[in-house]
């Protein structure tokens, strides 16, 4: 299996031959277990539980990979992407649902913006190399890695959604600025 | 930015609909201006998820991951178990009399004294906790030469969800790859109820959860090619009134 390419293995995996995903599992797993983790706030259990359902689409999925359509990387982090999103967000609401319970008030979205900014302060060290502001840092960080959508992080942020769009747009923008300068 | 060039930043965010996406993607092999900012923008976009340190992995997690995958792969309903009559109790035990009762009028419909139906009966009688049938239905064949063909459907109430069940009796065996495939009809709009592959002797049982708020008049079955089927591919063989 060592010598086969990442579209082949996908292949085999198609075929539902269990050495070809043990195969993707030695060579990704760094990255899927590393990507997770952030995701998942550092919580360990979390992120076992999200790696198992990555792994779980790679061997169902009907789709496949295309290595027309980009890098192997990208596609499975991708994928990986999508399912800690899904997964953050139905533990959002469960959770949601058991503040509003305990407390009724309208105080939802400051805490939100509480708890997010909580997590943000570990990562204040890394949003000064990518030279982006605190406010399109955090827009960043809230719609990449915590898999709020533009409406949420508007209502967060307590600004128009068309800001947030305006902002990420700029956002992307200087960071695509700074990678081409290699001021990273 | 003005019309559809405005869907670009929900676009790279991944907040589109399969349909909008659809639409923006020709959108972009048209527009100059939005390719080159889409060109920009998700080249930033994709470096966003290198930006994580390395952690060290747990040893056990191999193991379990892929005893993970396998297990849940064997649990996916791929083929119908030794007896369809263990099947039926396991997926719906206990039930409510009240479900044999409006079980019934099928039953009488299609032949009180089938052996099928007794133990369909029977199955159903080991009820002990509150279950409600919700609806029932009796299938035909669309094929005048598989007067054979019967079938049955009950939506019940179990606490608070919903199933479907279907039980059908001498369905034409499947080649290969192929699968019965159930589906919801309503307004002409038809919605995926589950697969299910019949046993040597043509008995099949579906046991399926519904959605809470889902409406339908009748119900279909199809042959399917695979079991990858969101719409229907394959000829109706059977379906209700």
């Amino acid at each position: 299996m060592t010598d086969k390419s990442d579209e082949e293995l996908m292949k085999l995996i198609k075929e539902k031959k269990s050495s070809a995903l043990e195969e993707i599992y030695d060579r990704y797993i760094k990255l899927i277990y590393g990507f997770t983790f952030k995701f998942m706030n550092g919580n360990e259990e979390s992120t076992k539980e999200v790696v198992q359902l990555v792994f779980l689409r790679l061997w169902t999925t009907k789709s496949g990979y295309d290595s027309e359509k980009g890098s192997f990387v990208n596609w499975i982090l991708t994928i990986n992407r999508n399912i800690c999103i899904d997964y953050i967000r139905k533990e959002r609401i469960h959770r949601e649902k058991q503040i509003n319970m305990m407390n009724p008030s309208p105080q939802e979205s400051s805490a939100v913006s509480d708890e997010a900014a909580a997590g943000l302060l570990q990562d204040e060290l890394s949003a000064a190399k990518s030279r982006l502001s605190s406010a399109q840092y955090r827009l960043i960080h809230l719609l990449y890695w915590q898999g709020y959508s533009l409406t949420e992080i508007a209502q967060i942020e307590n600004e128009p959604v068309g800001t947030i769009k305006s902002r990420l747009h700029q956002s992307l923008k200087r960071l695509k600025r700074h990678l081409e300068l290699g001021e990273r | 930015m003005d019309g559809p060039c405005k869907q670009l930043i929900p676009y790279i965010a991944g907040e589109l609909t399969e349909k909008e996406e659809k639409q923006f993607k020709h959108h972009l092999d048209q527009c100059k201006t939005c390719s080159e900012e889409y060109s920009d923008m998700s080249g930033a976009w994709n470096f966003l998820q290198y930006d994580f340190k390395e952690k060290e992995v747990p040893a056990a997690l191999k193991k379990e991951v892929m005893e993970y995958v396998l297990a849940t792969e064997s649990e996916r309903p791929s083929s119908r178990p030794a007896s369809w009559l263990d099947s039926l109790k396991k997926q719906f035990t206990p039930l409510t009399s009240g479900l044999v009762l409006a079980m019934a009028a099928v039953i009488c419909f299609l032949g009180l004294n089938s052996p099928y139906f007794q133990e369909f009966k029977a199955a159903l009688q080991t009820d002990q906790i509150a279950t409600q049938t919700l609806n029932t239905w009796s299938f035909e064949g669309t094929d005048i030469n598989q007067r054979e063909l019967t079938g049955i459907a009950a939506v019940i109430q179990e606490d608070k969800s919903k199933k479907l069940i279907v039980q059908m009796r001498n369905m034409p065996a499947l080649k290969g790859s192929e699968v019965y495939q159930v589906w919801l009809l309503k307004d002409g709009e038809r919605e995926n109820a589950g697969i299910f592959k019949p046993d040597r002797k043509g008995t099949g049982t579906l046991s399926f959860s519904l959605k809470k708020d889902i409406r339908f008049d009748q119900i279909g079955i199809t042959v399917e090619p695979d079991d990858t089927s969101r719409q229907p591919r394959g000829k109706k063989v059977a379906g209700t009134g």
